[in-house]
């Protein structure tokens, strides 16, 4: 079914809209939610979690890409289910290991939590994706946005997994230095 | 901590980014041992194959559509008013050229790639899969009432059909999910592949097929699609594979069994290996281009005498005898025996030591 079928469903209170939702992207959030949680629960609980907030978000508002959309309700839900889990010991995946990655391009330590700031980091952050190759930009997203393990984006890319590495270290390197000359300090 | 803000700020970056990188398909688990029946297996198709294949009917080369060069661009547009059914509450009329880059220019279309495996894509349940030349681009304005949107009928001259009931030399009418600028290439987000199509070009083409009950809407306002094409294309990266002229063209991302193809050729052996795998109980037919050519498609039947359908089956086993697909099957067999008795042979040697 159209998207703009779906929204409409949501729109006329009807439940039909979950099934669709449920057809065409229960893989899409599944994947996401799995990447981060690593476990098939979870990731079920979090999948149902993201059509119920879907169902109370929407009215009011009308998404311009649904797909999208449903993915960023997901991937919030999942981080934040981590962080309880995390508490539980039971955390693992990718998270741990995306994250020590990251902490590479942060140029310095702020306690600074400044919405504002946030949304700018956000404005430069797609800038400097825009201004990668497509194919570096794939990566960098797949692995900091998705979650993809290393091994997953280098078999999808048919690149080797020292490649995939390479490009995203130099990627890092790059947005830390794009950053630093915004005068971003986290 | 900085590392986590910095993964919650990522989380928001552009959805174009995020949709761009969307994983390809559903990644599947099999447990190790499988690897070992499916080299057997594919061994034996291997022994198959060099058993059939030089006796297979020799594939007749598709004609090359020089009659028409790519580089002409022909569209129709009128701004005269299209008749449609009661089923459409649209006005519908021919679009000017001035209408389309307008449409093209702000590029009013929006479409979401639903995330699909090959597999899927091909099991697809009434669709038609064929091969064609592009005879004719024509762009309508439809007026929804509350919005205005411009879309494109492709006539399709088909040459050959993979799949669905359509007859041979039929012109095709194809229902684009955007407007396609007359003159020229424009960049439109998600329509990279449909947009270049031109007339003169050859492609495949993947549509659904439209009934009464295939309505548009948009706002209060619907559009019958059958009052402007049979069949549609469904979103503007996928479905099609197109030869430019300067290489072919199509969404890789979306066919990974179609990697390295270079030819439409190419595409054939693909699609209808698809086809097969997807549909075990096919009943997809080839039908092969003749040299006869129906009129157009509102004259032209859906079963046209002069057509040779063969069921692909039976195509590709015509000059063939039953015993040697019989040998083939026992030889498969039989390695995918041995196959799975070496894989025991192996378990149990490992246990007992």
């Amino acid at each position: 079914m159209d998207d703009s079928k779906i929204v409409e469903l949501f729109f006329d209170r009807s439940e039909l809209a979950i099934s669709e939702i449920s057809k065409k992207y229960g893989r899409y959030c599944h994947y996401i939610a799995y990447n981060i949680l690593r476990n098939n629960e979870d990731a079920e609980e979090c999948v149902n979690d993201t059509y119920l907030r879907a169902w109370n978000s929407i009215p009011p508002k009308r998404p311009n890409k649904l797909q999208t959309y449903l993915g960023k309700i997901t991937r919030n839900l999942a981080l934040n289910m981590l962080e309880k889990l995390t508490a539980q010991k039971r955390g693992k995946g990718q998270i741990p290991l995306v994250l020590d990655e990251l902490a590479e391009c942060i140029p310095d330590e702020r306690s600074s939590t400044d919405i504002v700031e946030d949304m700018y980091i956000k404005e430069l952050l797609d800038r400097f994706l825009d201004a990668l190759p497509a194919e570096t930009r794939k990566i960098f997203v797949r692995r900091y946005w998705y979650m993809s393990a290393v091994k997953e984006i280098a078999r999808e890319y048919n690149l080797t997994e020292s490649k995939v590495t390479v490009t995203l270290f130099r990627t890092r390197k790059k947005l830390k230095e794009y950053l630093e000359e915004k005068g971003i300090h986290l | 901590m900085k590392e986590k803000r910095f993964l919650h700020i990522i989380g928001d970056i552009d959805d174009r980014h995020i949709a761009e990188a969307a994983p390809k398909a559903k990644k599947r688990f099999a447990p190790a041992w499988t690897k070992w029946i499916a080299a057997a297996a594919c061994l034996g198709l291997v022994v198959g194959a060099i058993l059939i294949v030089p006796k297979l009917e020799r594939k007749q080369p598709i004609e090359p559509s020089e009659d028409i060069p790519i580089s002409s661009i022909k569209t129709i547009s009128p701004p005269e008013e299209f008749p449609v059914s009661d089923k459409t509450t649209a006005k519908v009329r021919y679009a000017t050229d001035e209408e389309v880059f307008e449409a093209v220019k702000t590029g009013q279309w929006e479409y979401l790639l639903e995330y699909l495996t090959e597999d899927e894509m091909f099991a697809q349940d009434n669709m038609y899969i064929f091969r064609g030349v592009v005879s004719e681009l024509t762009n309508y304005s439809i007026d929804f009432g509350s919005t205005v949107e411009i879309l494109t009928v492709a006539t399709i001259d088909v040459q050959k059909v993979y799949k669905g009931d359509v007859s041979i030399g039929r012109s095709l009418r194809v229902l684009l999910p955007c407007a396609v600028y007359p003159d020229g290439w424009v960049y439109m987000e998600d329509t990279e592949i449909i947009s270049q199509i031109k007339v003169g070009m050859e492609g495949v083409f993947m549509t659904y097929v439209c009934d009464d009950n295939s309505i548009y809407q948009r706002g209060t306002g619907t559009l019958l699609k059958t009052d402007l094409a049979s069949c549609g294309i469904g979103d503007g990266m996928r479905w099609v594979f197109l030869e430019t002229g300067q290489g072919l063209l199509f969404a890789e991302f979306a066919y990974p069994g179609a990697a390295g193809a270079k030819t439409l050729d190419d595409i054939e052996d693909y699609v209808l290996k698809m086809i097969h795998s997807t549909t075990p109980t096919t009943t997809t037919t080839v039908v092969e281009r003749t040299t006869a050519k129906l009129p157009d498609e509102t004259s032209a039947p859906d079963t046209n005498p002069s057509e040779t359908t063969v069921p692909i089956d039976k195509r590709a086993n015509k000059d063939e005898k039953p015993s040697s697909f019989l040998i083939t099957f026992i030889v498969a067999g039989a390695i995918l025996i041995i196959g799975a008795a070496i894989y025991i042979f192996y378990k149990a040697r490992k246990k007992g030591s």
